[in-house]
C-alpha cells in the first residue's frame, strides 16, 4: 500500500467533499461549525472556531546549567542510581553519550483552570500549571533533570516517550510521585553506543511527557497531563545552520486532542469506559480549534496526536500535500512527500508545509472515521474516511510575499539509519493482544508491575511479533526504551514511513506487526502496551527487563523504586 | 446551578474576550526564557481579518449532549430498584452508591466460570479494606446476570453457601436482583459490557470486573476481577481515598 493511495482509499466519501475544497479557496465555515457541533446539533458552548490564536506552550528556562541548584536525589523518591553510575556494573561498554553540562528544572504537577473553549474555564492538571505543560529544549547530549512536585492529590508518574531514559525515571506505572512529594527525573537525552560509538541514528529529535500512574493515565492525561520535550543532535542542527531545515519561529509543535466537556464547564471523563474515550471538541495545544497566522514560507510541524483512542489522519484542506522529515521521535534517511498523515495515539509527525502558494486558509483537518473506542472504520490499508472532515486549525496566510532560504524538499538527505539485521536476532517473543471478559490481556495475562514478562539481554537484538486478537479492536501498541524497526506490518514490508524507526505501531483488527529491537541501554524494568490508554488502564501492558545475563521469563522485576 | 453559570458567564464574557484579545499569547514564555522560544503572538498579524470578538455571547445558551449532563460519575447511574437477598427493596443510585464506598460487581448462580473466584476475592477484600475504611461507609453489591434464575432465596442460599453474612465490623454486603432492565441499565452504566451485540448477548463471556468507586469523592475504577486481591486491595486504597 502506498502512502498516496492509502488515504483516499474510500473514493466516494471524499468525492462529496471535493466540490466544497476545489470550487473555491475561502472555505464555507458555518459548515465547519457541524464538526464542533453537540449531538444536539448546537455548537458547544457557542464556540466559533478559528477565532482564538494557536497558543505555544512556553519554553521552559532552566533553574542551572552545570552545577546544580539543588542536591540531585535529595527528595523522597530520590534519582536514578545510573545518575551517579554511568556505567552499567560489569559492562563498561554500556555507556552512553554525553557531550555537554546537565541542564537542571523544577517542575509542579497541579490543579489548574484554563480556557480550552474561550469563555469557558475548565479546571485541569498541568505541568507547571499549564496544559499542554511548558516544552522542553536541550541538545542530544546533555542530559536533563527535573525534580517534578506532585502537588496533586493522587498518585502520577511522568513518562518522556520516545527517550532512552533510566528504570526509575521512565514512568513505570507504580514508581509513583506521591502526592507531596517530588521525583528527581533524570533524562540523559541521549543515545546508546553501537559498535563503541555513539549510534547517532537514534537521536530523538520529538518527544513528549506525559502522565503514567497505573490505573488513572488515561484521565491524567485527559485532564492535561502532557507536554513536549524537544531534543536536537549536531546532525539536525548542521541542517538547520544550513538551513536545510527550518527553525523558530518556522518550528512550531502541534498536539492535536479531543475533548468533551460537561455543562458546566469542566472535562467530561468516564472511568467506567473501557472503550477508549473520545471527544467531540478538538483542541490543538489547549485551545479548541484555533487560527495560526503564516507567511509564504516553508514552516516545521511537529504533530502529536495526544488523542486518548481516537486514531487521526490529517490532510491539508487545499489538497497540498506535507514534507514528511520524521515519524514519532527520528527523523527519515531522507524527506518523504506524504498526502495525509495516519497517527495513531501517541504518534507524532514531523513535517514541513510549505504556504508559499498556499491559499489564505488551509485547514489541517482530520479525514479518518471513527465512531468510538475500537478504532477506524476499515483497515489499516483500506480505511473509511468521513464525510465532512474535522478541522483542528487553520492557517490564515499572509498576503505578504517573504524571502524564504530554507531548501528542504522531498528527498533532501536527513541522517544515516542504522539497521537491524535478522542475523543480529538472538530470540523470538510472541505476544498476543486480546479482550477477555471486559478487560485487556496480553498473552492471556493482565499486568503485574511485580512481573517481567520478558527478560531479553543487554547487548542484543530481538524480534517480537505482535499480534492482534482483539475482534475487530485496534491497538497502537508503544514500547518504551528503545526504538523498533518494523520487519513486516500484516505481512508486508510497511510503508517508507514505517520503515525506519518507531516508537508506536498500529495494530489492526486482526494486524500483526513483526518488530526488531536493540537492548543496550538501560536496565529493567520498562513496559510495552497499547496507546488507546483506557486499555492501557484496563491493564493491557507488559513489563520487558533487560538484564545483563540471559535470564528465562517470567522473573520479579529485578529493580523497583517506589 | 446551570442557569447561575449562564448568568455569570453573560457577565464574565465581554471581559473574557477583552482578556483573550489582550493576552492571546498566555501560554507564550515568561519572563527570561531561551533565546529560542517562540511568541505566538508575535506570529500574529496586527491586520488579521480574524477578529475574537465574534464570540457571541447569546450562543451560550445552545444545548448539550444529554450525556454530559451531569456532575458525578454516579450521576450516570440509574436509580432504579433492587431487592436484595433479604427480600428488601433498595434504589440503586440514592441508597446503596450515594456517599458510599462501593465494591460492585455482576454475577449469577449457576456461572461456573469467572463467578466464584471473583466472589471469593471481593470476600477477601471486604475483610481487608474494613480495616482501612469504615464498614458502616462500606457497600458490596453482587448484582444478578440471571433475574429468572437468580429468585431471592436462590441468592440468600448462595450467600450463606459461601458464608457471607452481614456484622458490624463488615461491610455491608447485597445480593440483588430486579427487573431485567433495569440490571441491563445498571450493567451498561458500569461499564461492564461489549460494544459487539453478539459477543454482548453471550453469557458465559460477560465481564469479570470489579468496580470500586469512592461516590463522597467522585473517585471510580474499575478492575479486572482475575487480578490478584492484593493488587486489587491496593488499587482500591488508592481510589478510596483520593481527591
Amino acid at each position: 500500500m502506498s502512502e498516496k493511495s492509502k488515504g483516499f482509499s474510500r473514493r466516494r466519501a471524499i468525492a462529496a467533499m471535493a466540490g466544497v475544497y476545489v470550487a473555491s479557496s475561502t472555505i464555507n465555515e458555518e459548515r465547519y461549525l457541524d464538526a464542533a457541533q453537540s449531538s444536539s446539533g448546537k455548537p458547544i458552548f457557542g464556540l466559533r472556531p478559528f477565532t482564538v490564536p494557536l497558543p505555544l506552550p512556553r519554553t521552559l528556562s532552566p533553574l542551572a546549567i552545570g552545577a546544580p541548584p539543588f542536591t540531585p536525589g535529595d527528595v523522597f523518591h530520590g534519582i536514578a542510581p545510573e545518575f551517579n553510575n554511568r556505567r552499567v556494573a560489569e559492562r563498561p561498554d554500556l555507556t552512553w553519550y554525553e557531550a555537554f553540562p546537565t541542564k537542571w528544572y523544577e517542575m509542579r504537577i497541579r490543579d489548574t483552570v484554563q480556557e480550552i473553549i474561550p469563555g469557558v474555564r475548565t479546571r485541569l492538571y498541568g505541568y507547571d500549571g499549564t496544559f499542554p505543560g511548558p516544552t522542553i529544549k536541550t541538545r542530544v547530549g546533555q542530559p536533563v533533570v527535573i525534580r517534578f512536585r506532585n502537588e496533586l492529590n493522587v498518585e502520577t508518574s511522568v513518562h518522556l516517550h520516545g527517550a532512552h531514559s533510566p528504570a526509575h525515571s521512565d514512568g513505570y506505572p507504580n514508581f509513583y510521585i506521591q502526592p507531596g512529594k517530588a521525583r528527581d527525573y533524570f533524562y540523559p537525552v541521549s543515545v546508546p553506543m553501537f559498535n563503541g560509538k555513539p549510534d547517532f541514528s537514534e537521536s530523538p529529535s520529538t518527544m513528549w511527557y506525559h502522565d503514567h500512574a497505573m490505573d488513572r493515565t488515561a484521565e491524567h492525561v485527559w485532564r492535561g497531563l502532557c507536554g513536549f520535550f524537544i531534543a536536537t543532535d549536531h546532525i539536525e542542527q548542521e541542517l538547520i545552520d544550513r538551513k536545510v531545515l527550518p527553525t523558530e519561529p518556522y518550528d512550531i509543535p502541534l498536539a492535536l486532542q479531543d475533548r468533551r466537556f460537561r455543562r458546566d464547564g469542566s472535562l467530561f471523563y468516564d472511568p467506567l469506559d473501557h472503550n477508549g474515550t473520545l471527544g467531540n471538541v478538538w483542541v490543538v495545544n489547549g485551545k479548541a480549534q484555533p487560527f495560526l497566522q503564516v507567511q509564504r514560507r516553508k514552516y516545521r510541524f511537529r504533530i502529536l496526536n495526544g488523542c486518548n483512542a481516537r486514531f487521526l489522519e490529517l490532510r491539508l484542506s487545499n489538497g497540498q500535500p506535507f514534507i514528511g522529515i520524521a515519524k514519532d521521535t527520528w527523523l527519515f534517511p531522507s524527506a518523504v512527500e506524504r498526502n495525509t498523515l495516519l497517527l495513531s495515539m501517541a504518534q507524532r509527525a514531523d513535517v514541513i508545509i510549505d504556504f508559499t502558494n498556499a491559499p489564505n486558509e488551509v485547514y489541517l483537518e482530520n479525514i479518518l472515521a471513527q465512531k468510538d473506542g475500537r478504532g477506524p472504520e476499515g483497515k489499516l490499508d483500506d480505511r473509511e474516511t468521513l464525510d465532512a472532515p474535522v478541522p483542528f486549525l487553520k492557517f490564515v496566510v499572509s498576503d505578504q510575499p517573504v524571502r524564504d532560504d530554507t531548501t528542504i524538499k522531498v528527498g533532501t538527505t536527513l541522517r544515516p539509519h542504522e539497521t537491524i539485521s535478522s542475523s543480529e536476532i538472538t530470540q523470538t517473543r510472541v505476544f498476543e493482544f486480546m479482550r477477555r471478559k471486559g478487560a485487556w490481556q496480553i498473552n492471556k495475562q493482565f499486568f503485574d508491575p511485580n512481573i517481567a514478562n520478558a527478560t531479553p539481554t543487554v547487548g542484543k537484538a530481538e524480534r517480537w511479533v505482535l499480534r492482534n486478537n482483539g475482534g475487530g479492536w485496534w491497538h497502537p501498541i508503544h514500547i518504551h526504551l528503545e526504538s523498533h524497526q518494523i520487519e513486516t506490518l500484516n505481512g508486508k514490508v510497511p510503508d517508507v514511513v514505517d520503515r525506519f524507526k518507531n516508537d508506536t505501531v498500529i495494530l489492526d483488527g486482526n494486524g500483526e506487526a513483526v518488530i526488531l529491537m536493540r537492548f543496550r541501554t538501560f536496565l529493567g524494568p520498562f513496559v510495552f502496551h497499547c496507546h488507546n490508554v483506557e486499555h492501557e488502564d484496563m491493564r493491557m501492558m507488559f513489563t520487558f527487563d533487560p538484564r545483563l545475563r540471559p535470564t528465562k521469563a517470567p522473573q520479579t522485576i529485578q529493580q523497583s523504586f517506589p | 446551578m446551570f442557569r447561575a453559570i449562564l448568568v455569570v458567564s453573560l457577565l464574565v464574557i465581554p471581559l473574557t474576550v477583552l482578556w483573550a484579545s489582550r493576552r492571546s499569547n498566555w501560554l507564550a514564555p515568561v519572563g527570561a526564557g531561551e533565546a529560542s522560544t517562540v511568541d505566538a503572538a508575535s506570529l500574529v498579524d496586527a491586520a488579521s481579518t480574524v477578529d475574537a470578538s465574534t464570540i457571541d455571547a447569546s450562543m451560550m445558551t445552545a444545548e448539550y449532549p444529554a450525556e454530559v449532563d451531569q456532575d458525578k460519575v454516579s450521576d450516570r447511574f440509574p436509580d432504579v430498584m433492587l431487592t436484595d437477598q433479604y427480600g428488601k427493596s433498595h434504589r440503586f443510585r440514592s441508597e446503596l452508591i450515594k456517599d458510599k464506598l462501593c465494591c460492585i460487581t455482576f454475577f449469577f448462580t449457576q456461572c461456573n466460570g469467572s463467578c466464584p473466584g471473583t466472589i471469593q476475592k471481593m470476600v477477601t477484600i471486604r475483610q481487608d479494606l474494613c480495616k482501612q475504611f469504615p464498614a458502616k461507609e462500606m457497600q458490596f453489591l453482587a448484582i444478578t446476570l440471571d433475574p429468572e434464575s437468580d429468585s431471592v432465596p436462590a441468592l440468600l442460599e448462595y450467600a450463606k453457601d459461601r458464608h457471607i453474612v452481614q456484622s458490624p465490623s463488615l461491610a455491608n454486603w447485597l445480593f440483588c436482583t430486579g427487573e431485567a432492565e433495569d440490571l441491563e441499565a445498571i450493567r451498561i452504566a458500569l461499564g461492564m459490557y461489549e460494544l459487539d451485540p453478539e459477543l454482548d448477548a453471550d453469557r458465559t463471556n460477560h465481564a469479570a470486573l470489579i468496580v470500586f468507586g469512592n461516590d463522597a469523592t467522585d473517585s471510580w475504577t474499575a478492575l479486572p476481577a482475575g487480578l490478584k486481591s492484593a493488587d486489587l486491595i491496593e488499587a482500591f486504597q488508592r481510589f478510596g481515598r483520593a481527591k
